[in-house]
């Protein structure tokens, strides 16, 4: 938040309507990753829509308007889903020790322990009521499931997600890829995986397929991208299906991977966002074929788009690279441990690994090498290299990338005890409702 | 002090925005100078809250109550539902 606060300074057009729009915004991000109640999650979950909207709807480029609407009617869809979720765990859970009187309750760890349904109701892990072929139980993991992937977004719900990015402005697009895309990761594991585990190991290989498809989707789409911005974006619909990938290794590996890509992902794509911000607000255009031989009038600028580009394709020294390992690592283990999962999506997913390589060195070669050549509506002289402003955030973002991908303990130290509790809890669950 | 700490991160900007409605929009560098002052503290309270983590311990952290189940007779207590 600060980084785009940073880069908010750039905004002129209703300042003061833009910058409560975004605090509103910080605080709703903020509610989302620390509520325990499933009411207030869900509260700020829809918090976070209406300023979102208004940002890109305000300040967004040309087809803002289009934009802004299809990721509200997206967005709004997964929070329907989850609300009908929510609905049922309320009149499904009650607080432990309550006595004779069922205490209804909001609390995710309460909804997490398969102890505290209330017998007969239509979530209980014992009996769970049949929704045509499949339990309730099923369908809600399911709902759940798809209102996530919207935010994260998966394939095939993802198309609000380069449109969105295309036409935010820079900051808000920083936001959107750094904070918004990790609240659907977020809230699968917090809330989908710990409360329906017994669904979750179910549909794990349908969870490593969606994430493996949107790892290559992903990648051939942002091969064929001609848009800097919508290439990022695809990249980051890519890189999101690894965290799907390593979440439905159910290891220790894989979810510790899916939470460092998810820390990882934040700071190299708000780094791209604001490097395709940099060129835009230049020559307020992003088209990569209009752009050759940039190295000659911006050559600190294309050291930050090495290290962005190094850091996003998983080269190792970057933080982008451990969390990559760690999840492939995670997905080969699966076949070999706990069986969740085949080896087949880890060999599937490798090989976006070496999409990635090809957009982002195919697009350093068209923009950067060669003779110097822009459209002729852009001006060379319109071509200067970064100011202070944005050196320091590009700075900052390309230290702590690099400090995490050459100590990657500083932050597993905090990740792994969590992956480990995760992958504890979620057995130990599973067994309880095997035998009760 | 830690067991509000969460609740001061989200309510900070909250406060701005609030604040915000008190100033005149033509003073875009107060706005500016506003925004990097409540993210320069959110910062810090997240740097605080780092600080008072204990990374051995994988579950929930630094939350105002208990999740015990002697709970359930606060919930009894204060958001009956049944």
């Amino acid at each position: 938040m600060l980084i785009a606060g940073i880069s908010s300074w750039t905004i002129e057009k209703n300042v003061k309507g833009y910058f409560i729009l975004l605090w509103i915004l910080n605080g709703s991000i903020i509610g989302t990753f620390t509520a325990l109640d499933f009411l207030l999650f869900y509260l700020f979950f829809e918090f976070m829509l209406l300023p979102m909207y208004f940002l890109i709807g305000i300040w967004g480029g040309p087809k803002r308007e289009y934009a802004s609407i299809k990721f509200l009617l997206y967005t709004l869809l997964g929070s329907i889903l989850i609300l009908i979720v929510l609905i049922g765990l309320v009149i499904s859970v009650q607080a432990p020790e309550s006595g004779n009187t069922v205490v209804h309750t909001f609390n995710l760890l309460h909804m997490s322990d398969p102890a505290n349904y209330i017998f007969g109701s239509i979530l209980n892990p014992d009996e769970s009521w049949m929704i045509g072929p499949q339990t309730a139980r099923w369908w809600a993991f399911l709902l759940l499931f798809v209102g996530f992937a919207i935010k994260l977004p998966a394939v095939p719900l993802h198309t609000w997600l380069p449109d969105a990015h295309v036409e935010a402005p820079t900051p808000i697009s920083v936001i959107l890829a750094a904070l918004l895309l990790k609240v659907g990761a977020y809230g699968l594991l917090r809330v989908a995986y710990p409360v329906f585990p017994d669904e979750a190991l179910a549909l794990s290989s349908f969870v490593a397929l969606v994430g493996v498809v949107s790892i290559i989707y992903g990648a051939l789409n942002a091969l064929a991208s001609k848009d800097l911005k919508r290439l990022i974006a695809y990249s980051s619909v890519s890189h999101m299906g690894f965290v799907l990938l390593g979440m439905a290794s159910l290891t220790v590996e894989g979810v510790s991977g899916a939470v460092y890509q998810l820390f990882s992902h934040g700071l190299i794509s708000a780094m791209l966002f604001l490097i395709a911000g940099v060129l835009y607000d230049r020559t307020n255009d992003r088209l990569i074929n209009n752009y050759s031989g940039l190295t000659s009038k911006m050559p600190v600028f294309f050291v930050f788009v090495l290290i962005a580009f190094f850091a996003s394709l998983g080269l190792p020294g970057f933080s982008g690279f451990i969390a990559e390992i760690m999840i492939l690592l995670g997905a080969f283990a699966s076949g070999s441990t706990n069986q969740v999962i085949s080896e087949g999506f880890g060999v599937v997913a490798a090989f976006g690994l070496i999409l990635g390589a090809a957009y982002y060195l195919w697009t350093i070669q068209r923009m950067f090498f060669g003779p110097f050549h822009v459209k002729a509506e852009i001006r060379p002289e319109q071509l200067t290299d970064l100011d202070k402003r944005e050196f320091s955030m590009l700075t900052s973002l390309a230290l702590l990338i690099l400090i995490f991908g050459i100590f990657p303990q500083l932050l597993l130290d905090y990740i792994n005890p969590f992956a480990q509790h995760f992958s504890e809890s979620f057995f130990n669950s599973i067994r309880f409702i095997q035998n009760p | 002090m830690t067991q509000h700490l969460l609740t001061y991160l989200i309510f900070t900007p909250i406060a701005a925005a609030l604040l915000a409605l008190f100033i005149p929009a033509e003073a875009k560098r107060v706005f500016r100078i506003l925004t990097l002052t409540v993210s320069a503290l959110q910062v810090l309270i997240v740097l605080f809250i780092v600080g008072h983590t204990n990374p051995e311990f994988g579950s929930f952290q630094l939350i105002g109550l208990p999740l015990t189940s002697e709970t359930g007779e606060y919930y009894k207590q204060n958001i009956f539902l049944g």
